[in-house]
């Protein structure tokens, strides 16, 4: 997907969102919708405008430089002049892909809600230093059970938080 | 004051907020040195476990967390040109080649102390503003606070990174999701679908936890992290020499804490803009401009002290108008809705100790963090060797069962995925998160007014009341005034 497509994409999905919050509005009463209404007009109204931009004037910057803004008591040239980062010994390690990234929040939220808080936790910290970061079997048990300790120490211990179980387990349990 | 001021520092001597000070302060100097991470995330990791613990420990551990990530994130900076954080990118141009030449023991030193006093000056500064502060809120009615929400809302769209027409697009969704639950007006159930669950709101903490720590582990596993390979040369020089330095440079030190104590107090306007600006001051200011960026010792102490001064003005529209000035100080205002704590009027009249308490957290979170830092610097830079593999599932980890954690619902930790794909997906499309957020913060106060002010002054309030109409023509001015200021400099082919 081109990112002129992924843009409007998300523009016209905000602009669903706000459509969406106005056709709501209208189910209260008068008093209730006074300032929702007002904002989801202006947000369509906005959105709409940031729709045409994108699309058919794309020279047109609306965007503000707040540094400029305190121009006076800046030299530009000395300022960008030193960005140059050199001789940085930074080993970059590779990223993955965004779709990866969303769906391993996800699948560790459906592992939480399946499986409960707890046991979610260790099979994803382990399961994410064995295949993602490429680490030893105990090493990786190590760094994981140090993990679920600490969790369990802060939150439990001293927090005294009661963790879910999950859906499984109160499927059996009732 | 005097009275109230010696109470907020009794309430810190406890043993609890010093323990949970300490705690912050070690967790923010952990969390800075970490590339990637920052001040909002820390205050974001540590806001579950504030819960259940009394408002001075709780706020102690927050704002120590927040003091301690801008010396944490300048020491990675400094020492490898990795800043930990966006602010701290200015002192990489001279902190590092300091480093080159053997004076990083030198450069961590003049951190240190540039950093102590500028988070002293920061604290002064917001004791001295608050008889100012409570003198003008006591003049205010709703409709002037609604004017000062919009004024909010406007100058944080102005300053958030990108296009402004997005900023406020992304206002407008944090207001509209700031209707979700029960309307406190007319008790109407808005925007529910008939959900428990969402009578109760968008939980700001939650919701935070999604946008600023979730989102950026999705962040930082699809860029990849940062592993510092490089041996650190500490040289010949002493963190003393860097100390003397900067009462060598005293006039450059209060200089630039009073450009970040101004930039502080707009709200909206990101620390990193405080940095790079006293950046420039310094060299303009200096008698060697020639020196900066080959390992001048003034560039490290301008934006640090900028960086700490930073904090004090960021609490004044926070605590004074409850419009916060900056990402983090929206993390202290969620702290402040669950804690029971209303700012604005309530808190400097009825709570002005706890006000004072916050002051002495900057005192105190400063001298902690300068000695701890100094002494443990280099043990600590360690740390940024660690790889982002690490990090990620870990802090999942955290960020989900802090969001249980905060009302015991497993539907918060539903809110906290959702908000930080959302998060993740407004970062990579330049709809800025935090005014997002800003907008959820504001959304109840600008209904809760708005209502208000027009039953005691009718429809017309806002031209009908001389300060109500001042300050809506200076909302209008702040709203246009970059856009003219862009236009006079294009046609004077940037001259200004």
């Amino acid at each position: 997907m081109s990112k002129k497509l992924e843009n409007n994409v998300v523009a016209l999905v905000l602009l669903v969102i706000f459509i969406g919050f106005l056709y709501l509005s209208f189910n209260y009463s008068a008093k209730a919708r006074l300032v929702p209404v007002p904002i989801a007009i202006a947000s369509i109204i906005l959105i709409i405008i940031q729709l045409l931009i994108q699309n058919f004037a794309k020279n047109f910057d609306l965007s503000v430089d707040p540094s400029q803004l305190f121009k006076a008591t800046q030299n530009e040239a000395a300022v960008t002049n030193q960005e140059a980062r050199k001789n940085v010994q930074v080993k970059k390690q590779g990223g993955g892909k965004e779709t990866t990234g969303i769906g391993l929040v996800l699948l560790f939220l459906a592992m939480i809600l399946l499986i409960g808080m707890m046991p979610a936790i260790f099979l994803f910290v382990l399961g994410y230093f064995i295949i993602l970061g490429q680490e030893k079997w105990l090493k990786a048990l190590i760094y994981t059970a140090i993990c679920e300790a600490s969790i369990y120490f802060l939150f439990v211990t001293i927090l005294n938080v009661h963790m879910y179980e999950g859906l499984i387990l109160k499927m059996f349990l009732g | 004051m005097l009275e109230a001021s010696l109470s907020g520092l009794a309430a810190l001597f406890t043993g609890q907020a010093m323990i949970f000070m300490s705690l912050g302060v070690a967790f923010g100097l952990l969390i800075g040195f970490l590339p990637g991470l920052g001040g909002v995330v820390a205050m974001a990791l540590l806001l579950p476990f504030t819960f259940g613990l009394e408002p001075a420990a709780a706020l102690a551990m927050l704002l120590g967390a927040h003091v301690a990530t801008i010396f944490g994130s300048s020491i990675s900076g400094i020492l490898f040109n990795v800043p930990g954080a966006a602010k701290s990118v200015s002192i990489c141009f001279d902190g590092y080649p300091m480093t080159q030449k053997g004076e990083g023991a030198r450069a961590l030193g003049a951190a240190a102390m540039a950093s102590f006093l500028g988070g002293i000056f920061g604290a002064i500064a917001l004791t001295i503003s608050l008889p100012f502060m409570r003198a003008i809120m006591m003049s205010l009615g709703p409709p002037e606070y609604f004017m000062m929400a919009l004024w909010g809302l406007t100058i944080i769209a102005i300053f958030s990174d990108g296009s402004v027409l997005k900023g406020i697009i992304a206002a407008g969704l944090g207001l509209l999701i700031a209707f979700i639950g029960m309307d406190p007006v007319t008790g109407t159930p808005r925007y529910t679908f008939g959900s428990l669950f969402l009578l109760d709101g968008i939980d700001f903490s939650v919701a935070v936890i999604g946008l600023f720590a979730i989102s950026q582990m999705i962040k930082l596993y699809v860029k990849g992290g940062s592993i510092v390979e490089r041996e650190i040369n500490m040289g010949h020089s002493t963190v003393w020499d860097g100390v003397k330095d900067v009462f060598k440079h005293w006039r450059l030190v209060l200089s630039s804490s009073v450009l970040g104590l101004f930039i502080g107090a707009l709200p909206g306007v990101g620390a990193s803009i405080g940095g790079v600006a006293a950046y420039g001051q310094a060299v303009q200011t200096s008698k060697n401009p020639e020196k900066f960026g080959t390992g001048a010792v003034e560039g490290v102490i301008a934006p640090e002290a900028t960086n700490a001064a930073n904090e004090g003005g960021g609490l004044i529209p926070t605590l004074g108008f409850g419009v916060p000035g900056g990402e983090s100080m929206t993390i202290l205002l969620s702290a402040f809705v669950t804690m029971g704590i209303q700012p604005g009027k309530e808190l400097i009249t009825n709570n002005l100790h706890l006000v004072f308490t916050m002051v002495w957290i900057i005192v105190i979170a400063n001298l902690l963090t300068t000695g701890f830092g100094i002494f443990t610097a280099k043990k600590f830079a360690k740390l940024t060797t660690l790889p982002g593999t690490v990090l990620i599932p870990v802090i999942l980890a955290v960020c989900f069962v802090g969001a249980y954690s905060v009302k015991g619902r497993i539907g918060d930790v539903v809110v906290a995925a959702v908000f930080g794909v959302i998060g993740y997906l407004l970062e990579k499309y330049d709809y800025s998160r935090a005014d997002m957020v800003i907008g959820m913060v504001l959304g109840l106060m600008l209904e809760r007014y708005m209502h208000i002010s027009l039953t005691l002054h009718g429809k017309l309030f806002f031209v009908t009341r001389p300060v109500t109409l001042v300050m809506l023509i200076f909302v209008l001015i702040t709203l246009a005034y970059p856009f003219i200021r862009k236009w006079r400099l294009s046609r004077n082919g940037g001259a200004v």
